[in-house]
């Protein structure tokens, strides 16, 4: 599950960002000091794997679905954390570039939940303490399967909380996550069942890549990043408070306490007529922010037609100048 | 190859597009990569419920999709696939956003229409501006454009082999599944076949990152792969940059727009 630019506000953009670029840096420097140089090849080609094995889809029985490999547990199990998270990093990023997965601001929370969580959460503690050492076959197989349950879990749990954080989306937190979670336990039970059939034909052909990789000094990092994370969104969050958004701003300074006429009820009437019988729960009252948006959104002034008009057509008029302008400057690179 | 299309086809058309010559293709990938993401930074910026201060920013992956002639229906396609999740949660905010708002046409508006709407646009155009970036750069210069921008090494030299390989590992993957299709006599692929198929693939994966890293030491692999970094940009980069810098700013935090549609109206 890719979370989208659309879905993000720029607060929540840049604390992913941070964390992930910060993680990224981090595993980066371990890698190249740390690591045998046999496994750069190995990383990306084992990214192009993960990759290209999700366009080979199995059928799951009596529900006419398909399903496919997701990979992030399976290359933490291989390569290691460090090396996992670049090439889930980079897997990301040509995903966000080419395929449209994501986009280049939510990277940072892609990066976060299909990339940092697997291999520096799950990977460390959830994976590593139950398969122990030399542990027996259905303790190894307890491990993969319920890492990469987790793995997922957590994920969509990442994707409700930036997106709830974000507050783009109307739908409640709670609802969301009720939504959310029991999808991708069940996905996250299929993708273990894969990895673990994948690991364990891995572990009789090619014993040698599936020997336990060290355990990294995570605890320390972990701790400076959500350090690092928190800040950043403490001191964003700062701002944003001192400079509230432009709905709130623009309310205040124009409407003060007092409710303005509301014109135009004809047209008030169908919408929420129309939204009621769609809504699932109409009255529903999760959270009291919700409540006070409602206020203030009821209390959004009059807006003047003819400023409407003037800011669509005014939009549409750039729009129009500037796309002639890259098609003249096509026409001229083509006739060169 | 089912739920994706075929990837291997927008990767190879990416990389044959990038090839081409246009305006945009000749500028400097980091100007490139830097007015694409303070675009979307300024795209999303907007207020949920905003609207027609939104449509002036269409004008720059209008522009850029015009001056490099990259084809509409890759654009639309790449969109589409992209689309289920955001439409999901744009769908969540007309059943959920249950508030009011004014309408450009006089009344009033159910709020969560027009949010849903704003989720629609502002992923119409942050999708598609980084689509046609990837498009009118490809994957070195913009390897090349990150590294310049603080990106580490390894990572940069990670993006080039997954994107690489994936090439080849897809046909790999599409030789593995036409085999299995022609000896099939039914639809789709049952659960023990396609374990094996993704096992052989994930081993064929690792002899070949073997091999290639033998070929690599051959040519004196220490470590480190360096790409060459990119030259000073040009003064249209330059021009570029800024112009569109200064043209996010302005609709963005001024009343611009209304004064070129008060323009039009007073003309009219």
């Amino acid at each position: 599950m890719h979370m989208a630019d659309a879905l993000l506000s720029p607060a929540a953009g840049i604390v992913m960002w941070t964390a992930s670029a910060g993680t990224l840096v981090w595993a980066a420097k371990k890698i190249k000091n740390e690591t045998d140089s046999k496994v750069i090849p190995l990383m990306g080609i084992l990214g192009a794997f993960v990759f290209t094995s999700q366009m080979i889809n199995f059928t799951i029985p009596g529900t006419g679905s398909s399903g496919h490999l997701g990979g992030g547990m399976l290359l933490a199990i291989l390569l290691g954390p460090h090396a996992a998270f670049l090439s889930i990093a980079s897997v990301l990023l040509v995903q966000a570039l080419f395929f449209a997965d994501g986009g280049l601001l939510a990277l940072g929370c892609n990066i976060f939940n299909m990339g940092f969580i697997p291999c520096f959460l799950v990977y460390p503690f959830i994976y590593k303490p139950i398969e122990g050492n030399n542990s027996g076959k259905t303790r190894a197989a307890a491990a993969v399967i319920f890492s990469a349950i987790c793995a997922l879990a957590l994920g969509s749990l990442g994707v409700v909380l930036q997106t709830a954080f974000s507050g783009i989306s109307s739908i409640p937190l709670f609802k969301f996550i009720l939504l959310m979670l029991p999808i991708h336990l069940a996905i996250g039970t299929a993708e273990g069942i894969i990895t673990l059939a994948v690991v364990s034909f891995l572990k009789e052909v090619r014993p040698d890549l599936t020997k336990s990789k060290t355990a990294a000094d995570f605890k320390k990092y972990f701790i400076i990043i959500s350090a690092a994370a928190l800040i950043t969104g403490g001191v964003i969050s700062w701002f944003a408070s001192a400079n509230p958004d432009g709905l709130e701003w623009a309310i205040f300074h124009s409407t003060g306490t007092e409710e303005p006429e509301r014109p135009g009820a004809y047209w008030h009437n169908i919408f929420s007529a129309l939204q009621e019988k769609l809504a699932f729960m109409p009255d529903y009252s999760f959270k009291t922010a919700s409540r006070e948006n409602s206020a203030i959104q009821e209390n959004w002034p009059a807006v003047n037609p003819g400023t409407s008009i003037s800011g669509i057509i005014g939009g549409l008029l750039v729009v129009l100048v500037l796309s002639s302008a890259g098609i003249i400057l096509r026409r001229r690179s083509k006739r060169r | 190859m089912k739920n994706r299309g075929n990837p291997a086809n927008t990767v190879d058309f990416s990389d044959f597009f990038a090839g081409k010559d246009s305006f945009l293709h000749k500028l400097a990938p980091e100007s490139k990569l830097i007015t694409v993401l303070i675009y979307c930074a300024a795209v999303i910026s907007y207020p949920r419920y905003e609207i027609i201060k939104l449509l002036p920013m269409a004008a720059f992956p209008l522009f850029t999709a015009a001056a490099s002639g990259l084809p509409a229906g890759y654009l639309v396609k790449n969109l589409l696939r992209a689309a289920p999740f955001v439409l999901f949660i744009a769908l969540g905010n007309i059943f959920f956003d249950t508030g009011t708002i004014a309408a450009p046409w006089g009344g009033t508006a159910a709020g969560g229409y027009l949010s849903a709407l704003s989720i629609i646009i502002k992923f119409i155009f942050t999708v598609s501006a980084s689509i046609i970036l990837a498009a009118v750069t490809g994957i070195y210069p913009l390897c090349r454009a990150m590294q310049k921008i603080g990106v580490p090494e390894i990572f940069a030299v990670q993006i080039l082999l997954v994107y690489r390989y994936f090439f080849l590992m897809s046909e790999e993957a599409g030789r593995l599944q036409r085999a299995c299709t022609q000896r099939s006599f039914r639809p789709g692929l049952p659960y023990r076949v396609y374990r094996s198929m993704v096992s052989l693939l994930l081993l064929r994966s690792i002899i070949r990152a073997e091999n290639v890293y033998q070929a690599m030491l051959s040519r004196g692999f220490n470590g480190v792969i360096k790409i060459a970094p990119p030259g000073r940009p040009g003064i249209s980069s330059l021009l570029y940059f800024s112009f569109w810098i200064v043209f996010f700013l302005l609709f963005r935090f001024t009343s611009l727009q209304q004064y070129a549609g008060r323009l039009i109206t007073g003309i009219l």
